[in-house]
């Protein structure tokens, strides 16, 4: 009797351990142990004006953990357009690699009728390039209308890698009246200051330049859906590229994205704020509200607001009033 | 009133009587009085007296016959026990069987001069044989046969004694010879006897002793009274100063896991997760004060970072007692400041099969489910009681669930857990007897704590300044995590007893691991043209409209899932390890002595410690365009296609939701198309390089203690030495200022440091059942792992950044205790006391600006968050306890009994003050609660017990904030629990537990008590089962 109770007790303890052993796991497991590199498109869309003679799309890894693939894979794509773009075809497919401060540009091998480019191991690199670019020939033509669309439609060769998204990029031609590189030069110093006084409060690259180091302009480019300010400086520096040096004038750049709608424009961006010993000390987001107006070849940009994130309240604006610049079309 | 020597004689007027000198030369002729004569006796005899029938101690018999006669005694009390006590049954009238009485019980010899009682105390020839050999034994109940530890065993007149161990086992190194031992156990009656000793032997007796509380002869014997017993009777007889939590006592509560049980001791309070308690709290001090260990071995903490053990992991049923100790002895690991808690499991005590059992369930109200659990234990000796072995198992399901709003700033946050937890408790003991001198032992204990949580929160941020740059935004979240907390331990070891030493060793190996296999969470956001939170108005459920229109409309946008997508899913697992092997050797070695007890004890240690900690975390956010749920057409990722869970009235009525994210929908849905989510690899690289380290710690240790018995006075002093040795690899992660991961730079390094403790305790028994105690002792503890591995995040995109402190030193500190204890006999403890502790390099979080940092210039001010050492820190306190059976009172008002604590702790400590960095700044310390106290009100009538019970934390500071308006505090809190058995038999208890009946919340509030930032309420729960014993 007191053996059997003795047994009896012992297995109560074992389905106490056995019953312990229910994990209240998830019902289907996440699938994430093996993280495979995506491959997709830069952008899902982008455009250029309508006189431009080839467009490059850039076909790049998603972000990743450690090392790219060290075998190469075949890219099957598609490429169709319409109307002028109908038949746009891939003049080549480029990608640059670093070596000891100079850059080179290196091609892959592509098959227009296959549809495939073949992406090999870089002899330098070690393995396959992170990016590289599809340029594709466009018409050219002042008046070309219509669109290309270009998209990955398979990955061969390498089960490390699939397809991401974006995969698809569409082209179109930029319309827009403000398309394309606008200049401002300047009258004189005193014209600079006031450009100065006016745009530095978000460019303050703008602010540690003087009159005399700068080649006299600046220049105000639209792109897709984006703005950006360069001026140049007279001071130049060394470039290296496909194994020959060059000398290029430095620039200061300022970059953000407008809209337009109805000759009112709203630019918005970001920039550094900077201590007394040239230390970063913040990074805020601005705004820039004014009005544009397309005259002959000229833009007239009238700049009505500037805020940051910490100036942002009536009269507590970084810029409130009137101040006009007009730009004259790029020869 | 007696004066206790030879020389003195009590200072009555003395008048000679005519008839003195007569009486005087025929006293001189008359043989003593003794047992064995009655020769003079008759004269004595016919001396009236009346004597109650119950105990005296022989100062109170002295006092009596004074007082009755005209007699006056007269003694050494070197040599005669005056504490002794002797029993009257009331039908002594004489003061000559008054005195045999006395004679035969103390085996003194009386010798009457003139007015005078010389007593003598008789020198047996016997006992004057060279040597000493070895008595050791079992004291039980007699009427129910348990075993009673704290039992105190001591030799007649002499300071020679020694207290029963948890299994009630003594062991006495005497004279050779006869010995006259005397047995003495609150609520039980003493016990004289007598025995023959053979030098260098060792003899085995068995003591069953008597209850000798009345009132508990007819009583069904329910098992708390004795539960009460052994835990004050080991508290008594304990050198230092600590208290006892027996396992009969936490049935009496309804403590489901350790911690909980520990909230009942005097200056013990708790913090708690989810409503259950978690970490023990010891006058006042953080959890890292308190060591934590298992048989005496200090037990690896199963989260990472830190050292402190969660003590909800341990089912409370497992263990025999818990022991917790406020002050050290030189024995003990010396790294503890506010207390020691020792749980100890069970041992297997008898030939007879021992089984008992359990059988709850339960319902949680704010979940509406049950809960259950179940043990059982099998105890059994063996080979003519040579082998023990004791199994006991234990498992426990709960559903729980919380509902709770946070504010942090302008956002507010409301969060719905429902939480499944598991705790299986698995422990062993064999123990084998090789013969009453020497025995082996393996212990071993297994728990296993399942955590399942699943969480869904809405976030309410305004946009409050109307910032052109924000949105009203409105969060949503479901995390749905596995946690798994496994802590083990082994021990084996040996006692020895040789003829004048004992040696005892034992090997360890413990685990602690903390294991979180899936750890998931789902967001969603959604933007409003208008968001408006309102605190002001109702401090207790703030309230807030959206696009202008009530939060408790149900019509309102921010509950239509259509109006938020899907912005990330968070998928991760960590895995925390923490091993101590030890091994440990300790010497007694008593030096012999009729008068005062020597004992000196000395040893080694060595403990080493490996932890690491290891996590994955991976981020996705989605890119792939327009998706498909069963049952939806193709679309965007709206949180209406993956919904579910519960939905509707939150926090009573305060709040809507609607069902949140189901995570197995997304995870089908992840699983089926993989390449439409990307994976955030800076955020991934960051996290798992930071938080990752490895770790190695290894601790010697040596002390030398002594222990003197003086009469009344017992004295134990000595000095403990500990060598800590730290290694450390990890990494520093630095991100640019754009916010992108710029480098991840291993780091490794170490630390190594020495203390001397030394420590000092006193314990004076003014009576049987009064002792006053004092302790002065220097003990420290160790910073947490987190704190001093150099890791460092850095992140200059947002300035911010944690670093490590490789050089942050061991807090130490100065312990002063003093208290006084009085036992009752009806078995209960009025006990008083107040403490005080020194601090030196405590420490706290410190925040700093700074624009570079060990060599690395950011370029830019960041402000860092760095663990540092303070200058000192104070505290100063008090406590009370009070536990009786009020079995004196009148009628059915005797079986009322009553528990309560309370403890008032003041602290002062200073750190760099937060608005001047050269000054100094005082601060309360964070965690110390000012008041805690508990009361419990039982009645125990027959079958029927029932208690109710109140608990009782004070508000703390939790964490400080930039100033002190900004400082957070943990809100007062007082839980009320009842409890209800009837004993069907003495094998069957039936019970009801309530807990938290008055759905008390977990409250913080920022600077002032009116500003609520977290109001977490976990409703009440109860709990219905059987108890069985077979």
């Amino acid at each position: 009797m007191k053996f059997k109770n003795s047994s009896k007790a012992l297995y109560i303890i074992l389905a106490i351990v056995a019953f312990s052993c229910a994990d209240n796991n998830l019902e289907r497991s996440i699938e994430d142990d093996t993280i495979n590199f995506q491959i997709i498109t830069d952008e899902e869309e982008g455009g250029d004006l309508a006189s431009a003679e080839d467009y490059g799309v850039e076909i790049t890894f998603a972000d990743y953990i450690g090392e790219l693939p060290s075998s190469g894979f075949t890219l099957t794509y598609s490429l169709s357009g319409e109307e002028d773009f109908e038949n746009v075809e891939i003049d080549k497919v480029v990608y640059e690699v670093e070596i000891e401060e100079c850059t080179f540009e290196r091609e892959l091998n592509f098959n227009s009728t296959a549809k495939t480019i073949e992406v090999l191991v870089d002899e330098d690199l070690g393995t396959i390039p992170e990016s590289f670019e599809v340029v594709v020939v466009l018409p050219g033509t002042d008046g070309a209308e219509g669109t290309f669309e270009f998209k990955i439609e398979s990955i061969s060769n390498n089960e490390q890698i699939v397809i991401g998204f974006p995969n698809t990029f569409e082209y179109e031609v930029v319309s827009e009246n403000e398309s394309g590189e606008w200049v401002y030069e300047f009258e004189n110093e005193a014209d600079f200051n006031r450009f100065k006084n006016t745009w530095s409060l978000i460019f303050p690259e703008l602010g540690e330049v003087s009159f005399a180091d700068i080649n006299g302009e600046v220049v105000l480019e639209f792109g897709f859906e984006t703005i950006q300010l360069e001026i140049e400086l007279k001071e130049t520096e060394q470039v290296c590229e496909d194994g020959e040096i060059e000398t290029e004038n430095l620039t200061i750049e300022l970059e953000a994205e407008y809209e337009i709608e109805d000759g009112e424009i709203k630019i918005e961006g970001s920039y550094f704020i900077f201590g007394d010993d040239d230390e970063i000390e913040d990074e805020l987001d601005f705004i820039i509200e004014g009005t544009v107006e397309f005259g002959e070849g000229s833009i007239s940009l009238v700049l009505e607001k500037i805020i940051d994130e910490d100036n942002f309240l009536d009269g507590e604006e970084l810029f409130s009033g009137e101040d006009a610049f007009i730009f004259f079309r790029e020869l | 009133m007696i004066k206790n020597v030879l020389v003195k004689k009590r200072k009555r007027s003395w008048k000679p009587n005519r008839l003195w000198l007569p009486v005087f030369l025929l006293s001189l002729t008359l043989p003593f009085v003794s047992g064995a004569s009655k020769a003079h006796s008759q004269n004595l005899f016919d001396v009236p007296i009346s004597v109650k029938a119950r105990d005296f101690s022989v100062e109170q018999l002295f006092n009596m016959i004074e007082a009755q006669t005209k007699f006056t005694l007269v003694y050494s009390n070197e040599t005669l026990d005056v504490n002794q006590i002797i029993a009257f049954d009331g039908s002594e009238k004489s003061l000559g069987t008054v005195l045999q009485k006395f004679t035969q019980a103390t085996h003194a010899e009386v010798k009457r001069i003139n007015n005078q009682l010389v007593v003598k105390v008789i020198v047996n020839q016997k006992n004057k044989e060279e040597g000493f050999g070895i008595l050791s034994g079992v004291i039980t109940d007699k009427q129910v046969g348990d075993r009673l530890p704290g039992a105190s065993v001591r030799v007649q007149n002499s300071t020679i004694g020694t207290v029963s161990d948890l299994n009630g086992e003594f062991s006495l190194r005497v004279p050779a010879g006869e010995v006259t031992l005397e047995f003495s156990y609150i609520g039980f009656a003493n016990y004289t006897g007598q025995y023959t000793v053979t030098a260098n032997t060792t003899s085995r007796i068995e003591i069953a002793l008597n209850t000798d509380v009345k009132e508990l002869e007819n009583i069904v014997i329910t098992g708390n009274l004795q539960g009460q017993q052994k835990a004050l009777n080991q508290q008594k007889s304990a050198d230092n100063i600590k208290n006892i939590v027996s396992a009969d006592q936490i049935g009496r509560f309804p403590d489901p896991n350790v911690a909980e049980a520990l909230q009942r001791v005097p200056a013990v309070n708790i913090e708690r997760d989810q409503g259950e308690g978690r970490y023990v709290l010891v006058r006042g001090l953080a959890p890292q004060f308190t060591n934590i260990s298992i048989n005496g071995e200090q037990i690896p903490s199963p989260e990472a970072g830190v050292r402190f053990v969660a003590l909800d992991a341990i089912p409370a049923d497992q263990l025999a007692s818990i022991e917790v100790s406020k002050s050290l002895t030189p024995d003990m690991d010396g790294d503890a400041i506010g207390g020691s808690v020792n749980l100890i499991t069970r041992t297997a005590t008898s030939e007879n099969l021992s089984l008992k059992s359990s059988a709850l369930l339960g319902y949680n109200q704010i979940v509406g489910r049950p809960n259950f659990q179940g043990s059982l234990e099998l105890g059994k000796r063996f080979l003519n009681n040579k082998l023990g072995v004791m199994l006991n198992g234990s498992y426990y399901e709960s559903d729980r669930g919380s509902d709770n709003w946070e504010r942090d700033g302008v956002e507010l946050e409301l969060r719905d857990y429902e939480l499944v937890r598991t705790r299986t408790g698995l422990s062993s003991t064999i123990d084998y007897k090789l013969n009453n001198n020497h025995e082996f032992y393996f212990r071993s204990i297994y728990n296993r704590f399942t955590d399942r949580e699943q969480r869904r929160r809405y976030i309410l941020l305004p946009n409050v300044g109307d910032s052109p740059f924000e949105e009203h935004t409105i969060e949503r979240f479901t995390k749905d995590r596995l946690e798994k907390q496994i802590v083990s331990s082994f021990n084996l070891g040996g006692k020895h007893t040789f003829n004048k030493l004992n040696i005892d060793y034992e090997v360890a190996y413990s685990e602690g691991i903390q294991d979180t296999p899936f750890d998931i969470e789902i967001g969603s956001i959604a933007t409003f043209d208008n968001l408006a939170i309102d605190y002001a108005t109702n401090k207790e459920f703030p309230t807030f409209t959206v696009n202008g229109i009530s939060h408790l409309n149900p019509e309102n946008d921010y509950l239509q899932n259509s109006n938020y997508e899907f912005d990330e899913l968070v998928s991760g697992n960590t895995y925390a390890f923490d091993a101590n092997k030890t091994a440990k050797i300790n010497f007694t070695y008593t030096i012999p002595s009729a008068k005062n007890q020597t004992t000196l004890k000395w040893g080694a240690k060595v403990r080493l410690k490996e932890k690491r900690y290891d996590i994955t975390e991976n981020v996705y956010g989605w890119e792939g365009g327009d998706v498909t749920f069963p049952g939806f057409e193709a679309g965007d990722y709206t949180l209406d296609k993956f919904a579910g869970g519960p939905a509707g009235k939150f926090l009573d009525g305060k709040y809507l939701i609607r069902p949140n994210a189901d995570v197995q929908k997304v995870i089908d849905h992840f699983n089926a198309n993989k390449n439409g989510y990307q994976l955030d690899t800076e955020e991934k690289q960051a996290t798992e390089a930071v938080e990752a380290f490895n770790a190695t710690e290894d601790v010697y240790a040596a002390y030398a203690m002594g222990k003197w018995q003086f009469k009344k006075l017992m004295l134990l002093g000595g000095f403990r030495f500990e060598r800590t040795t730290v290694n450390y690899t990890s990494n520093q992660v630095f991100f640019n200022f754009e916010g992108d991961l710029d480098e991840v730079v291993p780091v490794s390094g170490g630390t190594d440091y020495n203390f001397l403790l030394p420590q000092v305790h006193m314990k004076y028994s003014v009576s049987s059942d009064l002792n006053i105690r004092a302790a002065v002792t220097r003990t420290y503890a160790r910073p947490n792992f987190q704190d001093i591995i150099p890791s460092q995040e850095i992140d200059l995109n947002s300035r911010e950044g944690t670093i490590g402190n490789a050089s942050l030193k061991p807090v130490g500190a100065t312990n002063i205790d003093i208290l006084v204890e009085k036992y009752f006999g009806t078995v209960g403890i009025l006990s008083g006391g107040v403490f005080a502790k020194q601090l030196n390099d405590f420490i706290f979080n410190q925040r700093f600006s700074a624009t570079s940092f060990e060599g690395r210039n950011f370029g830019t001010n960041v402000l860092l968050t760095q663990a540092r050492n303070g200058e000192s820190a104070n505290i100063l306190g008090f406590e009370i306890a009070y536990q009786q059976n009020l079995s004196f009172l009148p009628g059915a008002l005797n079986g009322l009994a009553v528990y309560a604590n309370y403890t008032y702790t003041h602290s002062i400590a200073e750190i760099q003050s937060r608005s001047d960095a050269s000054a100094l700044e005082e601060i309360r310390l964070p965690g110390q609660a000012r008041h805690i106290g508990n009361f419990s009100l039982g009645y125990d009538k027959g079958r029927v017990n029932v208690r109710i019970s109140a608990n009782f934390n004070g508000s703390y500071v939790s964490e400080l904030g930039g100033n002190s308006s900004e400082d957070i505090f943990v809100n007062d809190r007082m839980q009320l629990d009842a409890t209800a058995t009837y004993t069907i038999n003495n094998k069957f208890r039936f019970f009801v537990e309530g807990l938290n009946l008055t759905n008390q919340p977990f409250e913080v509030y920022q600077g002032i008590k009116e500003q609520f930032i977290q109001r977490e309420f976990y409703s009440w729960w109860t709990r219905v089962g059987i108890k069985f014993d077979l």
